[in-house]
């Protein structure tokens, strides 16, 4: 084939407009290399294969390729990467929010290194001891001593009160005021987004930079509750396509794990908490989904679906089970906030009670320190204060419960820094936590059980059958059945099985125990109703034998007992002392969680930058490597422009 | 792996400022002198620390307690001396035979009022105050425990006469009758006591002087009466002494209070029940040893109770008593415990009560003495102010204050005891007080020479990392084109 005589510089330019923009998007990379979410850019190259073939082909000659071609300017980012950063953002999220939460919690508890409740309890028993000394026993300044001291620890934990109020009022502000709205900002910017690259793309543009945008908002909507994130191709006709962003929450929600969609492409759900009618926020905390694809006009809590309890990770995980979880208290397994709450008012109620209870003269009059200033008969941090009558000196600390005890028998002072001191208390979570428990005891005589075919019991209307079979096939053997527990437990079974939603039925011996699924009283929070009655007869094929197998039950069930939960159990000191333990605990715990997270993230961080990120280094190689081939090229175009210079002006002068 | 520039910078940034955190730490702990500032650092060894700073806070309150101790025990003991002081002086002075002086009613009345003075002086030493609290008083401290009369006849503590009687005692009798026939040589009579020890005593009748009665005595009611008391006394019941009188065996209550009753703290209980009595029989002995039942003579028990009733003050005797028992615990840290019954164990405190009259005593003894010695010294002058002097009566009141001396001179042992105890308690306590400090250093402080060289250790490390900066982050390619 005859080569065209120019076709080299075509090439040469080619080569030069190749490197030049080559070095363009080293400049670009270079110029972010500090820019936050920059992924670096590559040009793409290829080169030009020799065109066709020509009807002149001819086997002497060789088929050279006809230069480089510039097939765009792409991304080096790994779609993998993202998502495991994701993952652990959403989990980093939680041990963050825990953690700066407990901190805050911390600086009201911890006792450590600063004089506060614990140090003042010391103080009311060193001038309880003062006052358990014949030289002043019997004079007011040392009783006033005493109620001082209380007045000072009784400050404290109103301070202790309020800032845990603060504590919580802080982190409903904040889910107000910073979370939900920094959510449903971000949301509106991914869908601005979703639009304006479209946009782009439609033109033909691979609109990189606002990817980079779109995939910090992403990140960052990550930190709040985990999210999956995966792109849908969208072909718009006459060749063009353009990716569709799809952001999914996975929940679960009544037992069924869903994913619901926040993001599909411009359509966008949006996340919100319960309100009050003032607009705050309703406690406990509710949040609500309305997916991306429900165009509903109802507002997000009124249409949307109730993840509260359903999404494992991420900031509103953490926030959300501070505020509404107080492990023992409500039979959760988190501590949050209320846990701490809970625990400190029950210490200062088991305070107050008590030492009221000690304060009783030998005619076992009461004579009350502390009283609520609510008029409650509980005493919590908040509404604890020194009785008006102790204040004015009507009520004395009662120094002798014996009868016509001299005027400085003190015996009862030594009881009150007893129980201060050593006294192991059981501290119990009342109200809430309480868990109905009933009972219902089966007389059961064991006896013959030849023929017997079944055992029946009736709820109600309905009826449930054991089924007697020596073949193993049924319920109980015949021999079995001569056991009273044996059967008890068989009975327990059945019923367990079949009825009762809000109750675990399980035997004692041959005493049916019905334990409410759920704290709270029945009829409350907790079980509806008390469990049913039920009656037993028992089923002989023919007839039943000379003493046969005799159940007598109690068809009534009562109840045992409301299951007071055990908190803790040791001296008053030791119980305070538990509350800063168990927060040092917490506290060190998430923080090494937190660690974990972050080494790990770092690591995917780093793998991530492996792939995405600038190197300074390698592109000032590269700009070295593209001012090389720029200068190679013009060589091309100098070689071509010498040689045609010669064919042109330096042919066919022979003998000029 | 490729290796990126922000990589490279991320990285350095997080171990820098994890090393800043460390440099930040060490230098807190070298300053503060504390290993541990918040709970979550090292929640045992803070709990430690919680549970030490409780210690030491008590064992403060111990040591104030022990060295107040010492001052109130001083000051007993200061009441004690001079109540001794009077109380030799009059033992050394004022004897019977110092009153029987020639110079006669003149020197007498002198001596009288003198005794008189020194009443009064007793009576002010008994009525001292610590702080605001008498010492003496028992559990009444803000009151003044000892009143006497204008007259000097009466003293009373906390508004009870001193003088009164004890308790009236349980007094049972029993007859031994004798109804036919007589005790023959050789026999053995047996009495039974009452159940639950139902023992048995053995008296043998033996002419020849080796047995416990003659044929004689044994036929006298009265004798055998005797011998059987003698036999029973001692044995057959602790709380009763069994004597004779006539022919009746008499059970004497050794405590004062009615049967079954309960005083003070359970050692000094009357008895709790009536004593059963006894049945008597007899054999013969053969010589060889073979015993045959006597049917000749009877000898039964009487069943006839009597008890005799005190002379006065019942109720006032119980509410001395009440008060002689008085307590006033602090606590040292011995673990204080209570007993079932809501009152201390007395092991488990200390107890710093001296009520006054366990000092000086009350009471009227077996004699009609009254034990106390400032009314023996009242009743002294007023012999001494009477116109004929008695000299025995006198002299029987001036061996009692004697004897009383003595019992005073034993509470001031107990006091210096008491005071021993409460010195090596106070020992006790600054040593464990060493104790409690060195442990909470090393529970949550630091070890100085440790702390300071993990401090240098970590300002080196932040410095080194520093240098490291510099010389990673700047250099790249770029810096060795050549431009």
């Amino acid at each position: 084939m005859l080569r065209a005589t120019f076709s080299g510089f075509n090439m040469s330019m080619l080569a030069l407009m190749a490197s030049q923009r080559a070095l363009d998007v080293t400049g670009q990379n270079l110029s972010n290399v500090n820019t936050a979410g920059y992924t670096r850019q590559r040009l793409d190259l290829s080169s030009i294969s020799p065109a066709g073939h020509s009807i002149a082909n001819s086997p002497y000659d060789a088929k050279v390729g006809q230069g480089v071609r510039m097939d765009g300017v792409s991304q080096i980012r790994d779609p993998f990467l993202d998502n495991q950063y994701r993952n652990q953002l959403a989990k980093m999220g939680t041990a963050d929010a825990t953690t700066s939460i407990l901190q805050e919690i911390r600086n009201v508890f911890d006792e450590t290194d600063k004089e506060a409740v614990r140090v003042q309890l010391s103080d009311i028993v060193s001038q309880l001891d003062n006052l358990a000394h014949t030289e002043s026993a019997g004079t007011s300044s040392a009783d006033a001593l005493v109620r001082s001291a209380c007045e000072v620890l009784l400050n404290t934990i109103h301070q202790n009160a309020s800032d845990m109020e603060d504590v919580r009022g802080d982190l409903l502000e904040k889910l107000e005021t910073s979370v939900i709205p920094d959510i449903d900002g971000l949301l509106r910017d991914i869908k601005e987004l979703n639009q304006s690259i479209k946009n782009t793309q439609v033109l033909g543009n691979p609109a990189l930079e606002l990817q980079d945008q779109r995939n910090e908002l992403i990140d960052e909507l990550a930190t709040y509750l985990p999210i999956e994130v995966s792109y849908k191709e969208l072909n718009l006709g006459a060749g063009i396509k353009v990716d569709t962003l799809q952001v999914a929450v996975p929940v679960t929600v009544n037992g069924q794990k869903k994913k619901l969609s926040l993001i599909d492409d411009t359509d966008i759900g949006s996340i919100d908490v319960k309100r009050n009618g003032d607009g705050s926020i309703q406690e406990p905390v509710q949040l609500f989904l309305k997916e991306a694809t429900d165009t509903s006009a109802g507002s997000t809590v009124d249409t949307g679906v109730d993840i509260t309890e359903g999404f494992d990770n991420g900031v509103l995980r953490g926030d959300i089970d501070m505020l509404n979880k107080s492990e023992v208290f409500d039979g959760t397994d988190i501590r949050g906030i209320g846990y701490y709450e809970s625990s400190f008012d029950m210490w200062v109620n088991e305070f107050a009670k008590k030492m009221n209870e000690l304060n009783v003269d030998a005619d076992g009059n009461k004579h009350d320190l502390f009283t609520t200033s609510d008029g409650s008969d509980k005493f919590t941090a908040s509404n604890i204060k020194v009785s008006d009558e102790w204040m004015k000196g009507e009520v004395k600390i009662t120094l002798s419960t014996e009868e016509n005890a001299g005027s400085t028998a003190y015996d009862n002072v030594l009881r009150m820094m007893k129980y201060l001191q050593s006294d192991r208390i059981e501290y119990t979570a009342s109200g809430d936590s309480a868990r109905a428990i009933y009972t219902s005891e089966l007389k059961i005589t064991p006896g013959d059980t030849t023929g017997l075919n079944s055992i029946d019991v009736q709820v109600g209307t309905d009826m449930y059958s054991i089924d007697i079979k020596n073949d193993g096939s049924g319920d109980l053997t015949s021999k079995e059945a001569t056991d009273p527990e044996k059967v008890a437990a068989a009975i327990a079974k059945k019923l367990n099985d079949n009825t009762n939603q809000d109750y675990t039925i399980t035997a004692e011996g041959t005493t049916l125990v019905f334990t409410a699924k759920s704290t709270g009283e029945v009829g409350q929070k907790g079980p509806a109703a008390a469990p049913v009655s039920y009656s037993i007869t028992q089923n002989y094929i023919p007839a039943p034998p000379v003493n046969s197998l005799v159940i007598i039950s109690n068809p009534s069930v009562d109840e045992k007992a409301k299951g007071e939960d055990s908190v803790f159990v040791g001296t008053m000191f030791e119980c305070y002392d538990n509350i800063q333990t168990t927060l040092g605990i917490e506290e060190k715990a998430y923080k090494a969680i937190y660690q974990n997270h972050e080494t790990v993230l770092n690591q995917i961080a780093d793998s991530k930058d492996s792939v995405s990120s600038v190197s300074v280094d390698e592109e000032v190689m590269n700009l070295m490597r593209f001012s090389q081939s720029y200068n190679a090229a013009s060589r091309v175009m100098t070689t071509m422009d010498e040689i045609l210079d010669k064919l042109i002006n330096g042919t066919g002068v022979v003998g000029r | 792996m490729r290796i990126t520039t922000n990589m490279i910078r991320r990285n350095y940034q997080n171990n820098l400022s994890s090393t800043l955190g460390g440099l930040e730490l060490s230098r807190r702990q070298v300053e503060t002198g504390r290993r541990v500032a918040y709970a979550y650092e090292d929640p045992s060894s803070a709990y430690k620390g919680a549970v030490l700073e409780r210690r030491y806070a008590r064992n403060a309150d111990y040591t104030d307690s022990t060295k107040n101790g010492k001052k109130w025990l001083s000051s007993q003991e200061g009441v004690l001396d001079s109540l001794n002081d009077d109380a030799v002086n009059i033992v050394e002075n004022f004897s019977v035979s110092a009153m029987s002086d020639p110079s006669g009613d003149v020197g007498r009345e002198a001596y009288a009022k003198q005794l008189r003075e020194i009443q009064k002086n007793m009576v002010f030493a008994l009525n001292t105050q610590y702080g605001d609290a008498y010492v003496m008083a028992g559990n009444d401290g803000m009151n003044p425990p000892f009143v006497l009369s204008e007259d000097g006849k009466t003293l009373t503590y906390r508004g009870v006469d001193v003088d009164v009687a004890e308790n009236p005692k349980a007094i049972y009798s029993y007859d031994i009758k004798t109804d036919t026939g007589s005790y023959r040589d050789s026999d053995v009579i047996t009495v039974t006591g009452a159940a639950p020890a139902s023992k048995t005593y053995d008296l043998y009748v033996r002419d020849d002087g080796t047995g416990d009665i003659t044929t004689a005595e044994a036929n006298d009611p009265q004798q055998l009466a005797k011998a059987i008391a003698k036999k029973m006394d001692g044995k057959e019941s602790e709380e009763y002494t069994i004597t004779a009188e006539g022919n009746k065996i008499i059970y004497t209550a050794k405590n004062g209070g009615a049967i079954g009753d309960t005083i003070g703290d359970g050692t000094k209980n009357p008895p709790a029940a009536a004593p059963g009595g006894f049945t008597i029989t007899s054999a013969h002995d053969d010589g060889n040893g073979n015993l045959t039942p006597n049917t000749n003579v009877q000898t039964m028990t009487g069943s006839q109770v009597e008890v005799q009733q005190g002379v006065t003050g019942t109720e006032e005797y119980k509410e001395l008593y009440k008060f002689s028992q008085e307590k006033a615990y602090i606590d040292l840290g011995f673990g204080m415990k209570f007993d079932t019954e809501g009152n201390v164990i007395p092991s488990s405190a200390f107890d710093t009560a001296l009520p006054g009259i366990n000092v000086v005593g009350f009471g009227i003894d077996d004699d009609g003495l009254s034990n106390n010695m400032i009314s023996l010294v009242g009743q002294m002058a007023e012999i001494l102010e009477q116109d004929e002097f008695d000299s025995d009566a006198y002299g029987t009141l001036w061996m009692k204050l004697k004897s009383q001396t003595n019992e005073l001179q034993n509470e001031s042992t107990t006091i210096g005891a008491k005071y021993n105890l409460l010195e090596t308690t106070e020992d006790r306590l600054s040593e464990e007080k060493l104790h409690i400090e060195e442990q909470y250093k090393d529970t949550v402080g630091i070890e100085e020479a440790d702390a300071i060289t993990n401090f240098v250790y970590a300002q080196y490390v932040y410095n080194v990392a520093l240098k490291i900066g510099t010389n990673i982050i700047n250099p790249s390619l770029l810096d060795f084109m050549n431009s």
